[in-house]
């Protein structure tokens, strides 16, 4: 814990330093001491709040789609290569294209509500989790697949007790990098389109030159992109030693 | 007890411009009860055609015929054992049985168990066993199943030379109280004499031999009969060798 937090706290006492010692233009890099005093501030006020919860709310929403989504179509072209052949170049174009890209597309099509931001997360998110799935289910030790037939398991069964538990570890990488990738969508929507959340938070900082506040909404939205990667790990670790995967499969 | 006929079975891979024939016309057939073994060097077909009899692929041309049931149960055991590491080793054999009708599956796999003299190991891991131990947990997953038809592809041999004695020795002896058709895969003579009533000799896809081992069980290698079965295997082998 000690080792993690080192390199932070140097950092944040050499900003601190620089500030005192006047090396930096405080007005557009404001020192540690007012970046607390503006988040102070903003919690009491509660609209520090109020933008982490519609955050939040957005990102759970749209990666939530997304796992309902990239799950199971990846399974199905996983066991079907000739269906993932169909689909497989307006998959890949849309895995090329950055989704920010498509934001004007998006508010034309969907309009400036919560669709378009939720819409832009899925797109953002969909694919890390669908090709580690992919990947994962096509990695699969044949020759478990192969026993599988020997003992006359069900197509259902194989899925049950030989697929799915060799590509969870697959599944946990694709789930911890989709949701980082959702949180970053997020915020990119919400900084073109959005009049609440983290993203509008450091845009509206921006036009009343309050670089105190930008800093604020910076280090919330590392923050809590930080802690909810640690707790999906440790969901997917709990998950691995309940099922014996601590070793891999 | 099922028995199986082999008919002109034939195999061809075809990988860029090569041709391999795997398996050339091979024909022989088992009685309902016989243990067979299969000797040869590698890449002379044995594999394939146990991949065959296991449905595991599907002939060129030829056929394979099991008589007394249309579909034989199948015990199998590979030359690694195939555990899967998520499941204790109880719950391995339980999976097994899933699909048989067989009656309390619990009492079914503690029997396969102590045959395997892993009585107490029924909850540990594959990757807490040696690999003597995780090999014998596969010949309790094949006998679980009670089969009709038991097929071992090399199955000791990945192990060292003091377990596959000791585990020859005791397959011998479960193969000597329960009567079953069985098919061994082998390219060691000695433990094809220790285990077969008959032996097949294959070379390039083709059955070149086919020796009975008349001798009684339990067999114990440096019996001079046992030697002198194990030279003539071996002569053979090597008159066929390409």
């Amino acid at each position: 814990m000690l080792q993690v937090a080192l390199f932070p706290c140097a950092v944040l006492f050499l900003w601190w330093l620089l500030g005192r010692c006047g090396l930096l233009n405080t007005y557009l890099t404001p020192p540690p001491g007012a970046v607390w005093d503006a988040g102070v501030k903003a919690l009491a006020s509660g609209e520090l709040w109020e933008n982490v919860w519609v955050s939040l709310a957005r990102v759970f929403a749209g990666f939530s789609l997304t796992v309902g989504l990239a799950l199971p179509v990846a399974a199905l072209f996983a066991l079907m290569p000739d269906l993932e052949r169909v689909f497989k170049l307006p998959l890949e174009f849309m895995r090329i294209t950055p989704p920010l890209a498509l934001i004007p597309l998006l508010i034309l099509w969907l309009g400036i509500g919560e669709a378009t931001k939720i819409a832009i997360i899925v797109l953002a998110s969909f694919f890390p989790v669908y090709l580690n799935v992919v990947e994962g289910l096509k990695n699969t030790d044949p020759r478990l697949r192969e026993m599988a037939r020997t003992i006359d398991l069900t197509p259902w069964d194989t899925f049950r007790h030989v697929l799915l538990p060799s590509t969870l570890p697959a599944v946990i990488t694709g789930l911890r990098i989709g949701f980082g990738y959702s949180w970053r969508a997020l915020i990119g929507a919400e900084l073109v389109a959005a009049a609440s959340g983290l993203g509008y938070m450091i845009l509206d900082a921006e036009e009343l030159a309050r670089p105190d506040r930008i800093f604020v909404g910076i280090l919330c939205i590392g923050a809590l992109g930080y802690v909810f990667d640690v707790l999906l790990s440790q969901a997917a670790v709990r998950l691995g030693r309940r099922l014996h995967l601590a070793k891999g499969p | 007890m099922v028995g199986i006929t082999v008919s002109g079975l034939r195999k061809a891979y075809h990988t860029g411009e090569r041709h391999v024939q795997a398996l050339d016309g091979v024909s022989f057939q088992v009685q309902g009860g016989g243990v067979l073994a299969l000797i040869g060097y590698s890449g002379c077909g044995k594999t394939t055609l146990f991949r065959h009899i296991a449905g595991l692929e599907q002939p060129d041309g030829g056929s394979i015929v099991f008589s007394g049931h249309e579909r034989p149960r199948l015990g199998m055991m590979f030359q690694e054992p195939r555990l899967l590491p998520w499941l204790t080793v109880r719950e391995n054999l339980l999976l097994a049985l899933r699909r048989t009708t067989l009656k309390d599956h619990g009492a079914v796999v503690q029997e396969a168990l102590v045959q395997v003299d892993l009585a107490d190991c029924g909850q540990s891991y594959p990757d807490q066993l040696s690999g003597g131990m995780a090999q014998r947990v596969a010949l309790a997953r094949a006998l679980c199943r009670q089969p009709d038809l038991l097929l071992m592809d090399e199955p000791f041999g990945a192990l060292d030379a003091l377990t596959r004695l000791q585990l020859q020795a005791e397959l011998s002896g479960i193969l000597g109280r329960r009567r079953m058709t069985v098919l061994c895969i082998t390219h060691d003579i000695s433990e094809a004499v220790t285990l077969a009533d008959r032996v097949l000799v294959m070379a390039a896809g083709r059955i070149v031999a086919d020796r009975p081992i008349p001798l009684p069980r339990p067999r114990e290698a440096g019996h001079p009969e046992f030697e002198q079965l194990k030279k003539q295997l071996l002569q053979t082998i090597l008159g066929n060798r390409n």
